[in-house]
């Protein structure tokens, strides 16, 4: 009868142990998933340095009034670096929110004991041990693996944190400052080739279609500087995010850090939201 | 004195210069009347001038975006470190499950031979099998 008392009692004690872990590695969760989805928008926006250059071809042609483009004046290698580079950046960010991703999944260690149990039952354990054993390994192991995953979850934070701000940060630099520098110029340059056109437009409907063709243009590239600006506003709370999860990283045990880290997911959540919302208004 | 390349956020800061100062240009071109207020050739003169900072412009973010490479090369060595480390842990705690399934087949695969049931033996052994395979 004792036995049974302090069986359960321990029981008790790893259940309470096993709840907390997963609760506060399920924040974790929640924001590296969200982080990622987020991150993934890259892959999503309408627009790219080689893009830019090509564009910024077809406007020289018509300025110049030349049917083909002079390809020896005119080289896009230097964008496609740009590119790549920047490329590069994205996927060492996405890789390192993919794997927060997979470790921190509570599903990872829900492992499954019943087939063993079974395996037991055959073996001439009886049944009701059998299904005791599996279930107290299963709390067993899920306790032990979570705290592993918890241990190692705060030293990869740790350990990453300068880095990945750093990414995040020069991602988003690239894309907002130098890509949308990019799109303000085309911006200019259009105004500059329509408003001689309309200048030497013979009727008022041919002012008419010049100034149509014009306000739809600059809507598609006000369209792209939205959602690359959304982006890097989603990345910069991505970054905020982390160094929160990084200060409080030993505290992964609290109410105050859980709801931190959720206020920080739900931002996240909306950018992106905002982020399809803008995508979508272009189609 | 050793001569010092320009940072990625300096080339970007030159470029947005160049970006406002043709905007000027290109807003004093629009609301001056060709013709009236400023001649054709004018005209002709500001927009070759605003289009040459533009591609002045264009290239220096071309030029940073490239650049940038400086700013994270270090950090983009210490995030492949570490997602390697969660790479490795992630699979370690993957394999615990294989284990518990080649566990659970030799269980089984022992129960059968205990029991001395041939076909049981057969189907114990083909188990085991599977679940290497698959481990």
């Amino acid at each position: 009868m004792k036995n049974n008392k302090d069986f359960y009692r321990i029981l008790f004690g790893l259940i309470l142990i096993l709840c907390t872990s997963c609760a506060n590695l399920k924040k974790v969760n929640d924001f590296s998933s969200s982080s990622l989805q987020s991150i993934k928008n890259f892959e999503n926006i309408d627009y790219s340095f080689n893009q830019a250059c090509n564009d910024a071809g077809k406007l020289e042609r018509i300025r110049n009034a030349q049917f083909v483009l002079d390809t020896s004046k005119f080289d896009c290698g230097s964008n496609r670096i740009a590119d790549s580079i920047t490329l590069v950046i994205y996927n060492s960010i996405k890789g390192y929110f993919d794997g927060l991703t997979n470790l921190s999944n509570n599903d990872l260690t829900n492992y499954k004991l019943d087939t063993l149990a079974t395996a037991f039952i055959k073996a001439n354990v009886s049944d009701s041990s059998a299904s005791a054993y599996a279930k107290i390994s299963n709390i067993l192991f899920r306790t032990i693996t979570n705290e592993y995953r918890k241990k190692k979850i705060q030293q990869y934070i740790g350990e990453a944190n300068d880095a990945i701000k750093v990414l995040l940060n020069n991602l988003s630099f690239q894309l907002n400052q130098n890509l949308n520098g990019k799109l303000k110029i085309q911006e200019q340059k259009l105004t500059s080739i329509y408003y001689d056109l309309f200048q030497k437009a013979n009727s008022p409907y041919e002012k008419l279609v010049i100034s149509r063709e014009y306000d739809m243009k600059i809507a598609s590239l006000k369209n792209k500087e939205e959602q690359i600006t959304s982006f890097a506003i989603g990345l910069q709370k991505i970054s905020d995010g982390h160094q929160k999860l990084y200060e409080d990283r030993n505290k992964l045990t609290e109410k105050k850090f859980k709801d931190l880290i959720s206020g920080y997911s739900s931002s996240i959540q909306d950018i992106n939201a905002k982020f399809n919302k803008i995508k979508a208004s272009k189609q | 004195m050793p001569q010092q390349q320009l940072t990625s956020l300096q080339l970007t800061g030159l470029a947005n210069n160049f970006l406002a100062i043709s905007q000027a240009l290109g807003n004093y071109r629009y609301s001056n009347n060709v013709g009236s207020q400023i001649t054709q050739e004018e005209n002709q003169t500001l927009g070759n001038l605003q289009w040459t900072l533009l591609n002045y412009a264009d290239d220096l973010y071309t030029q940073s975006a490239i650049l940038i490479m400086d700013n994270v090369e270090q950090s983009l060595a210490t995030i492949s470190n570490v997602t390697a480390q969660i790479q490795s842990t992630y699979k370690t705690l993957l394999t615990i499950q294989k284990a518990i399934n080649v566990a659970t087949s030799v269980t089984t695969l022992g129960a059968a031979i205990m029991s001395k049931n041939p076909p049981a033996i057969a189907s114990a052994i083909h188990g085991v099998f599977d679940t290497l395979k698959a481990a």
